[in-house]
């Protein structure tokens, strides 16, 4: 699951709240079940705690409410997604990933206009595949915590606004 | 009698050391007798053996280990006899059988002293190996202590005379000892061996020193309980490096008796120094309280920040850099101390594996691979019992008998390789079979059967592993007695999680099984106490801990933002953990309070319930997304989840900056609650 002559990217596919988000799977090291995260006082309210993975004790970031919707409770389809990024390694816990695909660069287009808000952050375009429209997912940003809103209340605000979206 | 007291508490902790040497040194020994006698080689030379137990004999007499004293001299003079009568006695099957027998009695009585136990039972072996012994040679039975290991001819320095010293108080009082008498046979020659020797209420030494045929012992020496007879049974060697027989003595280190004839493949001992792991272990955990005040300095540097402290903080900047620097190489080259060759554990696997082979009557050959990839000593130890488990399922479960094999078109004799190399700071220990493989069907058929949850597909990696480690699973009915019994996947699982390691397996039908342990080559490893909060279990290292008190809630007083108890003559002041972290807060009428802190100054933290004490090994908590204050570490506990490791100073902090915050709060009106939203709790 490379990246092909044809330029193509492999991307994993995964489901969050209705929609398909695809991930680079160069960026992906396994995909593990979910398990039971071990919270952490005062990490960012949407890390659930952390994991051990290998002997790698790493943040499991629920991205449900890193996109800010409503968290739900985990199922069978739950997966725990092992991203590795600029020598870090997060867990993303996500509805279910089964899937890949090869997506061509220039199948990617920018978001439209409107899209933001705290998911529109994490995303660097939006691609069709078959049927279905896929949200490419930007890593780098995603584990990025600078600029994050630093009090609860501006987080929470973000959080409701990406709902209402 | 002297050469009690003193002497023995410097003595027994080498002795421990030392014997685990010897041991090693005479399984190898007699693992090369064995392939000798397999591939009808010329055996090797017994003389290295013989001086192992030997001085394993001595050692244990010396200790009052009369168990593993009794077996090394019945196993020394039946080698001996053995070997008088000749080559082709010692390498005999049946021989070399009682010769591993003894030597795993003798592992067992040293363990047993160590650990306090009973010695066990070493009549029947004792017995069965005078038996081979008075056959041949009678006399040699009581004549063994005065034997020597002779090494080959070499050029010679005089006359070897050996020297009887019997230390009494008497002696002492004139100021003769042991070192006393040394010195003076160094002085009249070339001392060449040194050994203690249990005698009839005491302790003996010998000496051997070969001393220069123009010279003789003074006469008056005999005043001073000195004997001696000349040995023509050995003759001196001309460049024995003087002090190579020195004996242990209170005031220094023993080092053991190197053997002149010492040979090819064994490491030098002049470049090993022995060291108690226990003052490693010390060392280790200095250098992380300086890592504390470093980073307690660091707190300091910024606080300066804020204030106009101009150069001098320049000045606190730079040392505190040049600390971390220090820091990080003192941990480095403390590190590579606590490495060993993973070679040495490989040996004692193979003598495990030989059991397990002998007891299935198959065939099976061991490959090694690798091991010279070092280790923390602590991690490989911890390993050695998971290991040994995973080698006996191999022989047992894993390579089919001979039979089968030929059947099946494979070569009858199984292969078992163990394989270590070293990837970045990881080492990967693989043990493979090629035997029969797993029958993933019949496993998953099994599974079913036991009512455990898994998928409709085929068994495979990581789905395998979790229905082999299930607790108490067993793809054999009947569990025989060498794939030990009671101690199945699960364990061997636990104990590599419990090292941050992971195991994984892989399979294949017909063509064998390899199991993989990945391992950190180095490990930080703390007592810590594991206590409940919120629901949550946390560990809180034993060294911060002052006193545990248990006390009823109704007896915590709360007065504006603080929570105290009545403490000694006065009051402490609590920190409710459960709330510090926003977790929930528990009803129970009582609570614990873990005394943390200065003498001056101590706060009580308060917990739910204590779990008890463990020894945990610590792993970082490093990405920015979770490395908070107050959180030193995490740990697995072996059941998969992850326990968070209290930073105690950090706690405290955050407590006071949480009080200031909430006192700030009230006092301008805002809502004091907005520091305790929900953590991000799942669910």
């Amino acid at each position: 699951m490379t990246t092909t002559a044809s330029e193509a990217e492999t991307y994993v596919l995964f489901e969050l709240a209705g929609a398909t988000y695809a991930l680079p799977s160069r960026h992906i090291q396994q995909l593990e079940m979910v398990g039971t995260p071990t919270p952490v006082p005062n990490a960012p309210p949407f890390v659930d705690g952390v994991v051990s993975l290998r002997g790698q004790v790493i943040p499991a970031v629920s991205l449900r409410a890193r996109f800010g919707f409503p968290r739900v409770p985990h199922d069978i389809r739950s997966r725990l997604v092992i991203v590795r990024a600029q020598g870090r390694t997060v867990g993303l816990i996500v509805d279910s990933a089964r899937e890949f695909a090869n997506v061509a660069p220039e199948a990617i287009k920018p978001l439209p206009e409107g899209i933001g808000g705290t998911s529109g952050r994490y995303l660097r375009g939006i691609a069709h595949h078959g049927e279905r429209l896929l949200l490419i997912v930007d890593v780098i940003e995603l584990l990025d915590t600078e600029e994050q809103p630093k009090d609860e209340v501006a987080a929470q605000s973000a959080a409701s606004m990406a709902d209402t979206q | 009698m002297s050469g009690g007291g003193a002497f023995f508490d410097q003595f027994i902790e080498d002795y421990f050391s030392e014997c685990d040497e010897h041991l090693a040194a005479a399984r190898r020994v007699l693992f090369a007798l064995e392939s000798a006698s397999a591939d009808a080689l010329p055996p090797p030379p017994l003389h290295d053996l013989l001086r192992s137990l030997h001085t394993l004999k001595g050692l244990s007499g010396m200790v009052g280990d009369a168990c593993a004293e009794q077996v090394a001299h019945a196993l020394e003079d039946a080698l001996r006899s053995a070997e008088r009568v000749g080559v082709g006695a010692v390498t005999e099957p049946e021989f070399l059988d009682a010769l591993f027998a003894g030597v795993d009695a003798i592992e067992r009585c040293v363990a047993a002293h160590r650990a306090g136990d009973p010695p066990p039972d070493v009549d029947a072996l004792v017995a069965s190996l005078a038996r081979r012994t008075v056959k041949l040679d009678a006399p040699a039975l009581h004549s063994a202590s005065d034997d020597v290991t002779v090494p080959a001819s070499r050029p010679s320095a005089g006359i070897v005379h050996r020297f009887e010293f019997v230390p009494s108080m008497a002696l002492a009082a004139r100021g003769v000892g042991v070192d006393a008498v040394r010195a003076r046979l160094r002085a009249l020659g070339t001392l060449l061996d040194a050994k203690p020797r249990v005698v009839a209420g005491g302790v003996a030494f010998d000496f051997w020193v070969a001393v220069p045929t123009d010279v003789q012992p003074d006469a008056s020496w005999t005043d001073d309980g000195l004997r001696w007879t000349i040995d023509d049974t050995i003759v001196a060697e001309a460049d024995v490096v003087d002090g190579a027989g020195e004996l242990p003595s209170p005031e220094r280190t023993h080092t053991p008796p190197e053997s002149p004839a010492a040979p090819a493949g064994v490491a030098p001992s002049a470049s090993v120094v022995r060291v108690d792991l226990g003052r490693l272990d010390d060392v280790m955990r200095l250098v992380g309280d300086l890592v504390v005040s470093r980073a307690r300095l660091d707190d300091v540097v910024r606080e300066a920040g804020t204030t106009n402290a101009g150069k001098l903080l320049d000045i606190v900047a730079e040392t505190n850099a040049a600390m971390e620097r220090q820091l990080r190489q003192l941990r480095e080259s403390v590190t590579r101390i606590r490495l060993v060759q993973v070679g040495e554990t490989f040996e004692r696997l193979r003598f495990a594996a030989r059991d397990a082979i002998r007891e299935s009557g198959k065939r099976v050959r061991l490959v090694f691979a690798g091991q010279q990839t070092e280790i923390d000593k602590v991690v490989v130890d911890r390993m050695l019992e998971p290991l040994l488990h995973l080698v006996r399922n191999a022989v047992s479960h894993g390579i089919e008998s001979a039979d089968e094999r030929v059947a099946a078109g494979k070569p009858p004799e199984g292969v078992l390789s163990l394989r270590a190399t070293a990837s970045g700071d990881r080492i990967r220990i693989v043990v493979e079979d090629d035997g029969a493989g797993v029958d993933a069907d019949a496993v998953a058929h099994r599974a079913r059967a036991r009512g455990l949850a898994i998928g409709d597909g085929p068994l495979a990696g990581d789905q395998l592993l979790d229905v082999l480690c299930a607790p108490g699973f067993s793809t054999r009915d009947a569990a025989d007695r060498t794939s030990g019994r009671g101690v199945g996947m699960d364990v061997v699982r636990a104990a590599v999680r419990a090292l941050s390691g992971t195991l994984s397996v892989e399979s294949e039908r017909g063509r064998g099984t390899a199991f993989t342990i990945e391992l950190p080559f180095t490990l930080m490893i703390l007592d810590a106490l594991l206590v409940e909060v919120g629901g949550q279990q946390m560990a809180v290292p034993q060294p911060a801990l002052r006193e545990i008190l248990r006390v009823d809630v109704s007896s915590i007083v709360s007065f504006e933002h603080n929570d105290i108890v009545r403490y000694r003559d006065g009051v402490l002041p609590i920190v409710h953990l459960a709330r510090l972290f926003g977790f929930g807060t528990s009803a129970a009428a009582a609570c614990y309070l873990l005394v943390v802190g200065s003498e001056a100054a101590p706060i009580g933290l308060r917990v739910d319930r204590l779990v008890g004490l463990r020894e945990i090994v610590v792993q970082p908590v490093a990405d920015q997304l979770v490395a908070m204050p107050g959180v030193a570490g995490a740990t697995d506990l072996g059941n998969g989840r992850v326990s968070l490791i209290l930073d105690t100073p950090a706690l405290l902090r955050l407590a006071e900056e949480e009080r200031d915050a909430r006192a700030a709060a009230r006092l301008t009106g805002a809502a004091a609650d907005t520091r305790h939203p929900s953590h991000g709790t799942p669910r």
